[in-house]
């Protein structure tokens, strides 16, 4: 019992500490939730997930999604249920309850969301995402930012030369790099997989000019590199980009021409 | 130039056949057999050419070279496809492998190869296929395939390199140390930047590997040092200087740092920072080298310290005043094993006196832990990213 509260107290701690100012009431709740976590997670250290077969790994995730969206569905209905009963009989205990509940239910939710937004082959975002959440049902920018325009001009060679499972993983590679690097950097990006070998990644907190001198040493970085194939190939990772500034309700097609037309 | 355009030209598949080992056999049985080998292998690829030329399934011209010492090359006047490559890759191997290849005192012994192999037009050829043999030995691969179409020579870095070393261009960009007690700055790491002809700012990590290779560092790292030797005369700041391997070892940034320290009373105000590697193979030699530096009051760091196998024996050979603790283990101090080790090191270096840096401290709450292990200093993004020294001046003079 002691080890277990250690370790919630570390994983609260660990929490907690990125925030300038911790309320006493900020730490138990995060301690209240941890406690919850470690339950969860003893419950469920003897499921075994098979990493190699990516295949089973997508059908799960179809699977888990599907019974998350039911499970989600009946919690609604009987949320719902609950509530009308706690407003009938002015029960404020189980209305506190039931405020708990939907807090829950809109992580799980979030949850939810991303997973339906994500290209699990890169792990960004796919274009679902930027039709939704960076842009408005007209196609016009939601927020300002900086879009950076990404190619992997190598990818459909590698498919046509050598094979799909190298063009794959040039741009796994390639995407990861610059996401790592971008991190580095403490730039704040939202990565989306355009299309195919293309990638929208879209910036808030920086500059025009000190954001092209980064991605610009990236790509020198990133060339400096050699990936090797198991069959021997040697492969130099490289990619185009462009830099476009866009204010709060522009119009995406004509960013996205002038984008093209840079690369 | 397109890649259409590449392809329109004549295009050629040329392999290179490297002895593997070849001084060893030297060394052990005698030129003489050695060059008894070369010569049945050259017999045997020869032997070969029938072989090749039924997997193409045509008549091209197959050219057959004992091209210099122990590597051998195969011409053949077309662009053949990766899977038939690897055909001829796989003859070659299995017919080396299969035979037994007679010397004069004993019976016979068996060889091993390294192939490359490249499809390029012809000017390129030889240089392609070098480079990939270089790779495939270097990772002790048999075979190794270049691409050309999917390389692209970065000769602008290059030129852009030199003209920064033609017009004095490198600069140092400085990055705080904070002591983690007082969150004062105490020293400056000094970082090499360069710029290109449009005035973009290059970081080292896209042209130190290609200065390298190209044998101008050297000369980046001089101009660097007689400016940060400058400053410090000019503005009395603490600074810290990464020097690598090559850099203790060649005379020419020795001898201009040892003069630097003669005629100058700078030396309190330095730091030498040593990257800890296990490329550091002559510690004798470093040691030698610290002895002098310290003889002008220079403090020494090692640099990175936990990101390859760390030697602590080593260390404790040499007269260290600092240890950089790595940024990896630094970004992941909140999981408990990595913290155990810098726990580990930080209690090593209490004992011996020795003070304890933190890099990458990126925020708040990295800075939290670190300080909680009771680390001496911090560097990292929480306090500032590398600033020129006329920004560094004016926050100083605003204090």
């Amino acid at each position: 019992m002691k080890n277990k509260l250690k370790q919630i107290t570390d994983l609260t701690i660990q929490e907690v500490l990125g925030n300038e100012i911790i309320l006493p009431s900020t730490y138990f709740k995060i301690f209240d939730k941890n406690i919850k976590k470690i339950d969860k997670n003893l419950k469920n250290e003897n499921v075994s997930i098979d990493n190699t077969n990516i295949i089973l790994e997508e059908f799960n995730s179809i699977n888990k999604y599907m019974d998350k969206t039911l499970d989600n569905i009946n919690k609604t209905s009987q949320i719902n249920n609950k509530a009308i009963e706690a407003i009938k009989n002015n029960d404020l205990n189980i209305l506190n309850k039931i405020t708990e509940e939907m807090k829950e239910l809109e992580n799980e939710l979030l949850l939810l969301k991303d997973s339906i937004y994500t290209d699990s082959f890169t792990n960004t975002y796919n274009r679902k995402y930027l039709f939704k959440e960076i842009l408005n049902s007209r196609q016009k920018t939601i927020n300002e930012g900086i879009f950076l325009f990404l190619e992997i001009p190598d990818y459909e060679y590698l498919i046509q030369e050598h094979n799909n499972i190298i063009a794959d993983n040039l741009l796994i590679f390639i995407i990861k790099f610059v996401k790592d690097k971008l991190e580095e950097e403490q730039i704040e990006y939202t990565c989306i997989r355009y299309y195919q070998n293309t990638f929208i990644i879209t910036i808030q907190n920086s500059k025009m000019l000190l954001l092209d001198n980064i991605i610009s040493n990236i790509n020198s970085s990133i060339k400096n590199s050699t990936l090797k194939s198991k069959s021997g190939i040697i492969l130099q990772p490289k990619f185009k980009y462009s830099l476009e500034e866009y204010k709060k309700n522009e119009n995406f097609l004509s960013i996205f021409e002038n984008l093209n037309n840079k690369l | 130039m397109s890649k259409a355009q590449i392809k329109q030209k004549k295009i050629y598949t040329f392999f290179l056949i490297d002895i593997l080992c070849m001084k060893e056999i030297n060394a052990s049985y005698g030129f003489k057999n050695g060059d008894l080998i070369i010569s049945q292998v050259f017999k045997l690829l020869n032997n070969l050419q029938t072989n090749i030329s039924n997997l193409l399934n045509s008549n091209f011209s197959i050219k057959i070279k004992h091209l210099y010492v122990d590597v051998f090359s195969i011409k053949i006047n077309t662009k053949l496809n990766i899977q038939v490559i690897h055909k001829i890759k796989d003859l070659i191997l299995f017919s080396i492998k299969e035979c037994k290849f007679k010397i004069k005192q004993s019976s016979n012994i068996s060889i091993d190869l390294t192939i490359s192999s490249t499809c390029t037009e012809k000017k390129n050829l030889r240089i392609y296929a070098e480079k990939a043999l270089n790779n495939a030995k270097l990772n002790n691969n048999d075979f190794a395939f270049y691409d050309s179409n999917l390389f692209e020579e970065n000769d602008n870095l290059i030129e852009c390199i030199e003209y920064n070393i033609k017009e004095n261009l490198v600069e140092a960009y400085f990055q705080k140390i904070v002591s983690c007690i007082s969150e004062k700055t105490i020293k400056y790491e000094a970082l090499m930047r360069l710029k290109d002809k449009n005035g973009k700012i290059l970081f080292p990590g896209s042209f130190i590997q290609k200065s390298k290779t190209y044998r101008l560092y050297p000369k980046l790292m001089s101009i660097l040092i007689i400016k940060v030797i400058n400053i410090i005369k000019e503005h009395k700041l603490n600074i810290s200087i990464n020097l690598d391997y090559s850099d203790l070892i060649n005379p020419n940034i020795k001898t201009l740092l040892l003069n630097s320290l003669k005629e100058n009373d700078i030396g309190k105000y330095l730091t030498i920072e040593i990257l800890e590697s296990e490329k550091i193979k002559e510690y004798e030699l470093i040691n030698s080298f610290i002895k002098e530096l310290k003889e002008y009051e220079v403090k020494i760091a090692i640099d990175d310290f936990g990101s390859g196998f760390s030697n602590y024996e080593n260390i404790l050979n040499l007269d260290i005043d600092y240890i950089k603790i790595d940024g990896s283990l630094i970004k992941k101090i909140h999981i408990e094993i990595y913290r155990n080790l810098i726990k580990s090191i930080v209690q090593f270096c209490k004992i011996h006196n020795i003070k304890v840096i933190a890099e990458f401290v990126s925020d708040i709450k990295i800075f939290r832990n670190v300080k909680s292990l009771e680390i001496d200093y911090a560097q990292g993004y929480y306090f500032n990213k590398a600033q020129e020294l006329k920004e560094i001046l004016g926050e100083n003079s605003e204090k």
